[in-house]
C-alpha cells in the first residue's frame, strides 16, 4: 500500500505542475483534463524507470496534505466552490512550518518532529487540524488529515504522522504564493 | 458542512488515535544486559591473531562493520573506485571456525544499489551506498546509508531485510521532515531489554548532531532522542554500562576543536548530559569503536592524534570514559587507519576491524581480554 500511496502522491503533484504550465496557454478545464491524462500515462508507462523512481527517491514521503492542496488549487481554478487560503493564514502557517523545520533540523534544542511518532501527540495535532480546517471551511485539507491519520495508523507511508500532513515543498510553494499576491497588490496600487 | 459531519470526523480521528495507541508498542528504556564473565580456561591465555588483510581491487575499501552469524561472523565494508562513487557495493567476507582458526570465504557482494533500488518500498533510485551496520538479530537485518542524489548530507538510512545474501525487503526509515534527508549510520545498534533496538545515527546537514533512533520489533521508528546539541558531533559509539547508564563517544565534527566528544545518559538514552570534550583524547575528525570489558572497563580503538589518522591505538577507561590509559599502538604512520569496529564473539573473544592504507583495504584481528589485561 505504501507504493500506491506514494505513487498517487507523485501523480497528483505532477498533475498540478503540468496544470500550472498548461493553464498559461489553454482553457482551465482543458488544462486539468490534459494534465490528468498525461500524469496517468507518465506513471503507467515510466513506472519502473528513473523518471518515476528518482522523484520518489527525492520527494517521498509525499503524505496526504501536499497532494490535497495541489488538488484543491486545481479544482478551485476550475470553478469549484472551495475557499482560498487567505494571505494572513499563509503567513501564519508558513511561519509555524519554518520554525518547525528549523527546530527539527537542529537550530533549537527541542525537536518537534519527534512528537510525530507518538499516537497521543499525533492525535492531538490531528484534532486541532480538523477543527481549524472545519472553521475555515478548507474541506480538502480537512479530509487529508483523516486520510493521513488512516495511512499512519496502518503503517502506510512514513511512521511519523507529521510527514502525512506536511511536506518541505510547501515552504517554497507558500513563498511563491505570497510573492505573487504582493506583486498583484503592488500592481493594483500603482494603477 | 453540518455539525454532525464534524462530530463524525472527530470521532473517526479519535478512533484512529485510540487504535494507534493500542497498537503501538511501549518501549523499554532499559539496556539489555551486557555482563561477561572474567577470562578463564582458554580465555585466560593471551591471544592476538590477525585474521584478515584485504586490499580492494577497485581502489577503495572502507567503513568495516561486523555481522554476527549463527556459526561465525561476516565483516562488511563498502568497496568501489572511490567513496560515494556510483560503483560502490557492500562486500562481505564470512568467517567460520575450522580447527580453532578463523577461516574466511572470498569476498562477495552483499548489497548492490540496483537490487536495493528494486526491492525498496516505494521503488526508488539509489545513486551510491555508504556505511552499513547490522541489526541486533545480525543475520537478517542491515541498516544501510544510501544516497539517491547529492552527497552524504543528503543521505538516508534504509532498513534492509536479508534472506541469506538476498534482499527480502527494504524501506527508508522516516527520520527528518526535510525530504527525509541527512541521516547516516556508523556504530553498532544498541539492544534493549524488551528485545527492541536503537540505532546510533547522526544528522550531517548544517548543525550536525547525533541521535538515538528507537525502533519497534517491526523495525519502524517509534521515537528518537538527540544525543548532542550545541556541539558538532557525529557517529556516536554508544557503550551501555548497565541497565540505564551509557556513554556515547563521538567524532568531533567541529573545526574549532580537536578532542573526542563524550556524553552520558542515566536513563537508558532518553536524556544525555551536555557534550564534553575529552581533554586527553585528540580526535582527527574520525569515529571510534568501544565495548565494555568483564571488569567494567571500557576498551576503545581510536586515532590518537588531532591531525593524523594513521595512528590507531587501543585505550582503557576505568571511569566510564572520562579518562583513558593507552595500552597498545596498532597502526603508526602507514596511511590512515580509520573507522574501527569492535564486536564481542560468543566465546568472549573480541573482533576488531578497520580500514587501512588510506581506505585501500580492510584489516581484522581477534584477541581476548587476557591479552588486553596483559598490555
Amino acid at each position: 500500500m505504501t507504493q500506491v500511496y506514494e505513487i498517487l502522491g507523485l501523480g497528483t503533484v505532477t498533475c498540478w505542475c503540468l496544470f500550472q504550465m498548461l493553464a498559461m496557454f489553454c482553457e482551465t478545464r482543458r488544462a486539468v483534463l490534459i494534465s490528468v491524462i498525461c500524469s496517468a500515462l507518465y506513471l503507467i508507462v515510466l513506472y519502473k524507470t528513473e523518471f518515476v523512481t528518482l522523484p520518489i527517491a527525492i520527494f517521498a514521503p509525499f503524505g496526504a496534505m501536499l497532494p490535497a492542496l495541489a488538488a484543491q488549487n486545481m479544482l478551485r481554478r476550475t470553478g469549484a466552490d472551495l475557499v482560498k487560503f487567505s494571505t494572513v493564514e499563509i503567513v501564519f502557517l508558513l511561519s509555524v512550518y519554518v520554525l518547525y523545520l528549523a527546530a527539527s533540523l537542529g537550530v533549537f534544542e527541542f525537536d518537534p518532529y519527534r512528537l510525530g511518532y507518538s499516537p497521543v501527540a499525533g492525535g492531538i495535532v490531528a484534532v486541532a487540524g480538523i477543527l481549524y480546517f472545519y472553521l475555515r471551511k478548507h474541506w480538502l485539507p480537512l479530509y487529508a488529515i483523516i486520510l493521513g491519520q488512516l495511512a499512519w495508523s496502518f503503517d502506510i507511508g512514513s511512521s511519523n504522522f507529521f510527514d502525512h500532513i506536511s511536506h518541505a515543498v510547501l515552504v517554497p510553494s507558500m513563498g511563491v504564493i505570497l510573492v505573487t499576491r504582493c506583486v498583484s497588490l503592488l500592481l493594483r496600487t500603482l494603477k | 458542512m453540518p455539525a454532525f459531519r464534524l462530530l463524525l470526523l472527530l470521532a473517526v480521528s479519535l478512533g484512529l488515535s485510540v487504535f494507534s495507541t493500542l497498537r503501538s508498542q511501549g518501549l523499554s528504556w532499559a539496556f539489555a544486559p551486557t555482563s561477561f564473565g572474567a577470562p578463564s580456561g582458554p580465555q585466560a591465555v593471551p591471544k592476538f591473531d590477525k585474521i584478515m588483510e584485504y586490499a580492494s581491487a577497485a581502489g577503495t575499501a572502507h567503513s568495516a562493520a561486523i555481522r554476527p552469524l549463527d556459526d561465525g561472523f561476516s565483516i562488511l565494508w563498502f568497496d568501489g573506485t572511490e567513496e560515494a562513487h556510483s560503483d560502490v557495493v557492500i562486500k562481505q567476507s564470512t568467517f567460520r571456525l575450522v580447527d580453532e582458526k578463523w577461516v574466511s570465504s572470498p569476498p562477495e557482494n552483499l548489497l548492490v544499489k540496483e537490487e536495493l533500488a528494486a526491492q525498496s518500498v516505494p521503488k526508488q533510485s539509489v545513486w551510491t551506498l555508504g556505511n552499513v551496520i547490522t541489526g541486533a538479530d545480525g543475520n537478517n537485518t542491515l541498516f544501510a546509508t544510501i544516497v539517491s542524489v547529492g552527497g552524504w548530507a543528503a543521505a538516508s538510512i534504509t532498513k534492509v531485510g536479508m534472506d541469506g545474501t538476498q534482499i527480502s525487503d527494504a524501506r527508508k526509515l522516516s527520520l527528518s521532515p526535510m525530504l527525509n534527508r541527512s541521516h547516516l549510520v556508523r556504530a553498532p545498534v544498541v539492544p534493549y531489554s524488551d528485545g527492541t533496538t536503537a540505532i546510533p545515527a547522526y544528522f550531517e546537514m548544517g548543525k550536525a548532531f547525533a541521535e538515538l533512533i528507537r525502533l519497534d520489533d517491526q523495525g519502524r521508528v517509534r521515537d528518537k532522542r538527540r544525543i548532542t546539541h550545541g556541539r558538532l558531533a557525529i557517529q556516536p559509539m554508544i557503550v551501555p554500562l548497565d541497565d540505564h547508564n551509557a556513554v556515547a563517544l563521538m567524532r568531533n565534527f567541529d573545526k574549532k576543536s580537536d578532542r573526542l566528544v563524550a556524553t552520558w545518559t542515566a536513563d537508558g538514552g532518553r536524556n544525555w548530559t551536555i557534550p564534553e570534550l575529552l581533554s586527553d583524547i585528540p580526535n582527527p575528525n574520525a569515529p571510534v569503536a568501544a565495548l565494555l570489558l568483564s571488569d567494567g572497563q571500557i576498551l576503545m580503538a581510536f586515532n590518537d592524534s588531532a591531525t593524523d589518522a594513521s595512528i590507531l591505538k587501543l585505550a582503557l577507561s576505568k571511569d566510564q570514559g572520562k579518562t583513558w590509559k593507552r595500552i597498545k599502538t596498532l597502526e603508526n604512520g602507514n596511511g590512515s587507519a580509520r573507522y574501527p569496529a569492535m564486536h564481542r564473539l560468543p566465546d568472549g573473544d573480541i573482533l576488531l576491524t578497520y580500514s587501512h592504507g588510506n581506505k585501500r583495504g580492510i584489516r581484522a584481528f581477534v584477541f581476548n581480554e587476557a591479552w588486553v589485561f596483559a598490555q
